[in-house]
């Protein structure tokens, strides 16, 4: 119960970022157009090499994974750069549910972001997806959107605790990361057998393959095994936070290293 | 010259302390790989300069429009506005001259791709008019530059510099053309492409790269030359009204 109750503190904090940066217009006149743009940046290759199949991975590829994973990193730091950790650190909680619960604002952020932009490629460049696969989509999309918070969530923890002057960069890395080998791009395959490995730890890969497999018509069955893979890894992710996130902090009250800024 | 001297020494200085000053130079470049992946998965890798052309102009376009772009904000953040227009050296010259050097920071953005190219994907990108290369680069540094004066000054006036850099940086990028060409863009979007200094950069650092002799190079130099100088002047002139008002109003102490 407690639990809950400071992830929701954290929550309402995370709603207060979100209004410092965006209003409703902004975010659908400023933040959607630079997705789509975007999206066209990398798809109009596909176009550009004449070839209809690539224009349309490439489409699939950035649209479903549009805005997911950005802002996290430095949502995570924000504490640290704010002076209020220590405070957080003073306080009777688990700094787990509050470090969860002001970042997870940008998570719900992803969902809308990525369903929009779906939206918006699909109708723009007709791209017929079928019913049955749109149905399942949001679920999807929720899907990787959570285990995708859990990675990046444990990234931003170890950015705050360690350089937390390097947030935005980190947070570029990943996305680029992301972008490069879990398959919104090029097929994971494609990459060198060591690369494939760290890309089946990540998250999105089998997340976005799974949403492939139900917007090229397959259904939900066939999708099911990557569907589990995902939620396997985001689970991953959540241990690996709970494991280390109190523990790190206990450490560095031991040694004194907790600063107000 | 004193004065622009020293304003660039300051400059680097700031680019030294922080890193986040820096951070196009170790983000942008690697978009490269993500392009050439593409390229190499499609059996294209003839069109590697593509994303060269790409990786150097979103690194100099984010040196300036990002970086460059905050400065006015920042100079305001930390009280600094004041003490500078306060100097006989015209603030403006200040910004200039700083928005120029922060874009040609983003020139390292070149040599980082063309060595991803190489090192990762064993492609030797040529340039085979290296002249034109030059011109194109020192070009792009100064519209990029000229382009941030105007941006760093209405960027200020925004409660967030971040979501107004969010929201125009990619509509720049994509009717720019800086990885896939103008022409590829749809049809009705392609008349705005001309009014976007990226476009005539785009053209001529492809041109730089690609064996044929260049088409329309002087042509294209000059466009490229004067949206940066008519974005600068315009810039100049928000900036002028900018302080006037604060002045007027006297509340430059208190910004």
């Amino acid at each position: 119960m407690k639990f809950w109750r400071v992830y929701l503190l954290g929550l309402r904090m995370g709603m207060r970022d979100w209004t410092f940066f965006w209003t409703w217009r902004s975010w659908l006149g400023g933040w959607m157009l630079r997705l789509v743009c975007s999206i066209l940046l990398w798809s109009l290759m596909g176009k550009m090499m004449g070839s209809t199949e690539t224009l349309r991975y490439l489409l699939i590829g950035n649209a479903v994974t549009a805005g997911i994973g950005t802002f996290i990193v430095a949502s995570c730091c924000w504490d640290r750069m704010e002076g209020t950790y220590s405070l957080l650190v003073a306080a009777p909680a688990s700094l787990v549910p509050l470090f969860l619960g002001r970042p997870s604002i940008w998570a719900f952020g992803w969902v809308a972001s990525a369903l929009l932009s779906t939206a918006l490629v699909s109708f723009g460049f007709d791209l017929a997806l079928p019913w049955k696969g749109l149905a399942v989509l949001p679920l999807l999309i929720v899907i990787v959107s959570v285990s995708t918070f859990f990675c990046t969530a444990f990234v931003g923890t170890m950015v705050a605790a360690t350089a937390p002057q390097a947030r935005n960069i980190a947070n570029n890395w990943l996305l680029i990361l992301f972008s490069a080998i879990c398959g919104i791009n090029v097929p994971t395959a494609f990459w060198p057998k060591w690369v494939q490995i760290v890309a089946t730890a990540l998250p999105i890969t089998h997340g976005l393959e799974a949403i492939r497999i139900v917007l090229s018509g397959g259904g939900m069955m066939e999708a099911l095994p990557q569907v589990g893979l995902e939620l396997a890894v985001g689970a991953a992710w959540l241990i690996v936070i709970l494991c280390t996130l109190d523990r790190m902090t206990d450490r560095a009250r031991i040694k004194g290293t907790i600063d107000f800024a | 010259m004193r004065a622009i001297m020293a304003t660039a020494r300051m400059q680097i200085r700031l680019a030294s302390r922080s890193i986040e000053s820096v951070m196009p130079l170790l983000v942008m470049p690697l978009q490269s790989v993500v392009a050439l992946a593409i390229l190499a998965h499609s059996g294209r890798l003839d069109l590697a300069g593509y994303a060269l052309c790409a990786a150097l102009l979103l690194t100099v376009g984010q040196m300036g429009l990002f970086i460059g772009s905050e400065i006015v904000a920042h100079d305001r953040r930390d009280q600094i506005l004041e003490l500078l227009v306060a100097t006989p050296t015209p603030y403006i010259n200040v910004l200039a001259t700083r928005t120029i050097l922060v874009s040609s920071f983003g020139l390292a953005g070149f040599v980082e791709a063309w060595l991803i190219a190489r090192l990762i994907f064993g492609v030797t990108i040529e340039i085979h008019h290296s002249g034109l290369m030059a011109i194109a680069l020192a070009a792009t540094v100064l519209a990029g530059g000229g382009t941030a004066v105007l941006t760093s000054a209405l960027f200020s006036l925004a409660r967030t510099t971040r979501t107004l850099q969010n929201a125009t940086n990619g509509p720049f990028y994509v009717l720019g053309g800086v990885l896939v060409p103008v022409s590829f863009l749809p049809v009705w979007l392609q008349p705005l492409s001309p009014l976007i200094f990226f476009t005539w950069s785009a053209n001529l650092v492809r041109s730089a790269l690609a064996p044929e002799p260049p088409q329309d190079a002087a042509f294209q130099l000059g466009m490229l030359l004067a949206l940066g100088a008519g974005a600068a002047l315009l810039g100049v002139h928000v900036m002028r009204r900018m302080l006037d008002k604060l002045r007027h109003d006297g509340r430059l102490g208190l910004t």
